[in-house]
């Protein structure tokens, strides 16, 4: 990618984090209910919510709040959370190691078995392993992560008893038990985009198999798997690594409700601590936090094109 | 995908994901008037009791009658999925259509804002309307409605751009007609094809969304029954009464299946990018 591509890149990144900082702004307040009442509740005194009101900062108008609320931003604060009574970027940073490596380990264990699912089906189209794929793809599509993770944690936790049916260990303490508490989870929340992957590695495959390059590659008498997973295996991920990104925004949000299901300490249960307890500041932060989170993932997604498809770096 | 025959004729996969979409809707629609038994009736006496011929799913934590409450979460969710699918595609095709046709700056904001919506993560989303509208079932039709939104929007806008410049749109331009007239008459109903497609697979999409929001019990709220609301319930009694956890995923599993593989079908039938 060029140096004039990547300005472009950055300036259209730049745009869409204002539009998700007025969206996150305007969510909680054009929508009807008077944060301060929700609250505090419809029996509270008068001066009780005018206070609040002024805490919130939602007495003042519109174009003021949401410029006070930019200027924190831009400072790197996220505001103060109503019922922690703490800075908002502090309890993101205190969770963030849980979902940032329950998101990691998933998206390992979607590549782990969908690039080898769609490899094999496309290497041996027709056949019985092309049909299995088929039906892991489309069931695993199907399959709610939160249910496939009830009956994970019923048969490996509750018969079998090798793993624990939730809580979290960090990292620091005990890798293994770290690796262990996160080993249901992930998997729970890979096998969707597993799914995804797996039939998009799989059609990509077949397109770029009916390619020149790789008509020459047999032409020359290389034996087959040298053709199939050298010439056309690295020109067919660009797609799959497409569907990847596009997936980062689902693997996030379906980490909220993985956490929930294994009781994990991260970001997904501070959203919904943030929802259950009205915490505005709270909810608004974390909301922003995410998606922007999610922009700038998108963004080194489609800069990792040009290192697989040499062909992109000019585009 | 390999679920349609050639020449148009319905293959067997088509066929199949057809009569379980029909069979589901059937059981929505008998669930909105008559269950086997009350599914909010509560007899504790007969609490976690495994299928009998009574109650052939088995009985919930509350002695309350699991098929009942799956007929009855079948409305609940068909309710939901269509009545948000029907918000996207009216409001996102409405968005896509004019940004595509009139252009200029018009489309230019439409699609930074249509990027924005994209840029949050899609539960995360519909979690944060329903926190700012109250929970509830049609709080939560509403902010799967506008989670989808953008899909419809950038679908809608691609399909028109490329028949807006087809030389069948200049020729009624030339004429004279009014872009509405335009736009309605003859650029929108050839655009149909792959939002149709697209509605079907966004079904699926709203059923996980609906059971995912009551699952975390901000989406359909007692004593209605919703297939979510089953599963978090199932989770506290996994070793006594595993049947209560597996009713209400196989539903959803086979709702979703079933809306996928109809919109694959109807992909291979209706989109023209394919053929």
């Amino acid at each position: 990618m060029r140096g004039t591509d990547l300005l472009a890149r950055a300036a259209s990144v730049a745009v869409t984090l204002v539009v998700v900082s007025i969206f996150t702004f305007l969510l909680l307040r054009v929508l009807p209910g008077d944060p301060a009442l929700l609250i505090l509740g419809a029996e509270s005194p008068g001066d009780t919510l005018a206070e609040m009101r002024r805490e919130l900062g939602t007495d003042r108008p519109l174009l003021v709040q949401y410029g006070a609320w930019v200027a924190s931003v831009a400072r790197g604060e996220l505001g103060i959370s109503i019922r922690h009574k703490r800075p908002v970027l502090d309890l993101i940073a205190e969770r963030l190691p849980v979902t940032l490596s329950l998101s990691v380990l998933a998206l390992l264990v979607a590549l782990a078995i969908g690039l080898p699912l769609g490899v094999v089906a496309a290497a041996r189209r027709g056949t019985v392993a092309d049909y299995g794929a088929l039906v892991f793809s489309q069931l695993g599509q199907a399959i709610p992560s939160f249910w496939l993770g009830i009956m994970l944690i019923f048969a490996f936790a509750l018969k079998l008893r090798w793993l624990p049916t939730g809580g979290y260990e960090p990292w620091s303490d005990d890798p293994a038990e770290a690796l262990r508490s996160l080993a249901m989870p992930s998997l729970a929340l890979g096998v969707v985009l597993a799914a995804q992957i797996a039939r998009m590695q799989r059609s990509s495959m077949l397109d770029v198999m009916r390619e020149d390059f790789v008509r020459t590659a047999r032409a020359k008498g290389l034996p087959e798997s040298r053709v199939v997973y050298w010439h056309t295996l690295r020109n067919a991920l660009v797609p799959t690594v497409t569907v990847v990104g596009l997936q980062v925004g689902s693997v996030l949000g379906g980490a909220i409700i993985v956490e929930q299901i294994f009781a994990l300490p991260g970001l997904g249960r501070l959203v919904l601590f943030a929802v259950v307890n009205r915490d505005w500041p709270l909810i608004q932060g974390l909301v922003f936090f995410l998606a922007a989170l999610t922009v700038v993932l998108n963004l080194l997604v489609d800069l990792s094109y040009a290192w697989l498809d040499p062909r992109t770096r000019r585009a | 995908m390999t679920v349609v025959a050639q020449g148009g004729r319905l293959g067997r996969g088509a066929v199949a994901s057809l009569v379980a979409v029909a069979l589901i809707s059937v059981i929505a629609l008998v669930g909105m008037v008559y269950t086997p038994h009350d599914p909010a009736a509560v007899e504790i006496g007969k609490r976690l009791k495994a299928p009998t011929a009574e109650h052939p799913l088995g009985t919930d934590q509350f002695g309350r009658d699991i098929l009942s409450r799956l007929m009855r979460g079948a409305s609940i969710a068909m309710t939901v999925a269509g009545l948000s699918v029907a918000i996207s595609v009216s409001v996102g095709v409405a968005i896509g259509a004019l940004a595509g046709y009139v252009r200029g700056w018009l489309d230019e904001g439409a699609m930074r804002a249509m990027d924005g919506l994209l840029a949050f993560p899609a539960l995360l989303l519909a979690i944060t309307v329903v926190a700012a509208l109250g929970p509830g079932h049609r709080n939560a039709a509403i902010a799967i409605g506008i989670v989808g939104i953008p899909v419809f929007a950038r679908l809608t806008r691609s399909v028109v751009l490329v028949l807006a410049s087809r030389e069948f749109v200049t020729a009624v331009e030339a004429q004279g007609a009014g872009p509405a007239y335009v736009l309605g008459r003859h650029i929108l109903p050839n655009a149909m094809g792959p939002v149709i497609v697209q509605a079907s697979l966004a079904v699926g999409r709203a059923i996980v969304a609906e059971a995912s929001l009551s699952y975390l019990g901000l989406g359909t709220q007692p004593p209605l029954p919703s297939w979510g609301k089953m599963l978090q319930e199932a989770q506290g009694y996994l070793s006594l009464a595993p049947w209560m956890a597996v009713v209400p995923g196989v539903a959803v599993a086979v709702t979703v299946l079933a809306f996928n593989l109809l919109g694959d079908a109807l992909r291979d039938l209706l989109d023209p990018r394919l053929r």
